[in-house]
């Protein structure tokens, strides 16, 4: 397994992000909400140490279902075996922005102050997105090597994904990677976690997520303007 | 000599109204502060304002119903008209619920003070805490007495919470579309433990919809806090009737 363990200023933070996660469309917030939101990412700056590592893997799609990656049977859905079509390999990898970060999420909310703890979680969703970027940018480097590209990451919980699938996602792994455990409903401790998946190939495209084609309007994730 | 107290009384009558005109100014002008303070989510301004005004007297329902219900009505108001945005709904009712802490002792025995019980969690199998928590957040400032079992929450654990608190609302959230799956089992486990005339069943959460919501059985859905808020006011005077 290759991991990297990292400081906050290794990661490239996307403020826009922030402000999505946050409830704010295309508006920022106002000065105050701002000084707010600065010092929980002064505080991240000293206490989130933020990690991550992938596994190369061999795999194939068994049908429109199932994918098989080093002999474990996964049921990715047809949306995702879709993207994976010109895959030849596979890499799976984790990110976490780290038990540092978890135990500072832990504090805000035992101290009671939702408006806090609303700010830490958007800054910590953006650190594990960010540290998804960062891994997935590795990956990319690596396969480059060879002349191939990579698909967009995957993940268990999402485009039909199950996410109690994440034991055996975890199976190809060292045990607790990058300091990663899962708890008995297959969820991810520390909680800014992400696991994910890329397929790997000389063809492979870097295809958008289908937002457009997707029926959940209300998605937070989504990217384009719903078409009623 | 007879006209003399017949004088008194006059002035003093006067005096009267004049000392409770500029004293109900003065109380008129602490309490739009304390409008204002919750508003703009001005916790310290909210809390000594309301302090000032126990110390003054002033019923606690007044001070909640006449200001506080006010100010948390304009800023959601604002907010479902894209002028305020979550952060500004959390200041507010962060400042409402500073407020409250105070009134509540006060408000003890009167069963109006509370506008009903919600039992709260995140659904088995899906961690994701804040959008739930805005929500919890949202409902105690709002007056609701809210019993929040966090994340990855069983059916059992919910049927539990509505016995053993009484409550009169169960607010279920997932954010994934794994996981939301789960809530039909949980409005199963309500009806099988004979409670579903007793609570009324809420969902929300990034993947769901109306039309989800009816499907399971759920008796209402919201896709925000401050809706989720207005959704159990709603239900809450559904049950009452």
């Amino acid at each position: 397994m290759f991991t990297y363990e990292l400081h906050l200023g290794d990661l490239q933070l996307n403020r826009e992000e922030i402000y999505l996660n946050l409830g704010y469309g295309k508006t920022v917030p106002d000065e105050h909400v701002a000084e707010m939101l600065e010092t929980v990412l002064l505080k991240a700056h000293l206490i989130c140490r933020p990690r991550v590592g992938y596994v190369f893997c061999e795999g194939q799609l068994m049908d429109k279902n199932h994918l098989e990656l080093n002999g474990v049977s996964f049921k990715t859905g047809p949306i995702i075996n879709n993207y994976l079509q010109q895959s030849a390999h596979f890499a799976v990898f984790v990110a976490t922005a780290g038990k540092g970060y978890d135990d500072y999420l832990h504090q805000l909310k035992k101290a009671g102050d939702i408006m806090d703890e609303f700010l830490a979680d958007a800054v910590g969703s953006e650190i594990a997105e960010a540290a998804v970027r960062y891994v997935v940018e590795k990956i990319t480097d690596e396969v480059a090597k060879k002349a191939f590209k990579i698909t967009k990451p995957y993940s268990p919980g999402y485009c039909g994904w199950h996410v109690r699938e994440q034991q055996q996602l975890f199976s190809l792994f060292p045990e607790e990677p990058c300091g990663i455990k899962l708890n008995t409903s297959s969820l991810m401790h520390p909680v800014k976690s992400v696991s994910g998946m890329v397929g790997i190939g000389p063809d492979v495209t870097e295809t958008p997520y289908a937002c457009d084609i997707c029926g959940l309007p209300s998605c937070f994730k989504r990217k384009t303007t719903h078409q009623e | 000599m007879e006209i003399f107290p017949e004088y008194i009384c006059k002035v003093r009558n006067k005096l009267s109204v004049f000392i409770n005109l500029i004293y109900n100014k003065h109380i008129m002008s602490d309490l739009n502060n304390l409008y204002d303070a919750v508003l703009t989510g001005n916790l310290n301004l909210a809390v000594s304002t309301t302090q000032e005004a126990i110390a003054e007297g002033i019923a606690p329902q007044e001070i909640i119903n006449g200001y506080m219900i006010k100010a948390m009505e304009e800023m959601g108001a604002r907010f479902e008209s894209g002028k305020a945005f979550v952060p500004n709904l959390l200041m507010a009712a962060r400042a409402m619920k500073g407020s409250l802490d105070l009134l509540k002792p006060l408000l003890k025995g009167d069963t109006s003070a509370s506008m009903g019980k919600v039992v709260i969690g995140t659904v088995k199998g899906d961690l994701h805490d804040i959008g739930k928590n805005l929500v919890a957040s949202m409902m105690e400032g709002c007056g609701f007495e809210v019993i929040n079992l966090g994340v990855d929450v069983s059916s059992d654990k919910f049927v539990e919470a509505v016995k053993e608190h009484n409550a009169d609302i169960i607010c279920m959230s997932a954010l994934l579309t794994t996981t939301m799956n789960y809530m039909k089992e949980v409005v199963a486990a309500v009806e099988a433990a004979g409670l579903k005339d007793k609570v009324k069943i809420m969902v929300g959460g990034a993947p769901l919809s109306h039309s989800f919501a009816s499907q399971i059985g759920a008796d209402g859905y919201s896709d925000n806090a401050n809706s989720a808020v207005q959704k159990a006011k709603e239900l809450m005077s559904v049950n009452l009737n």
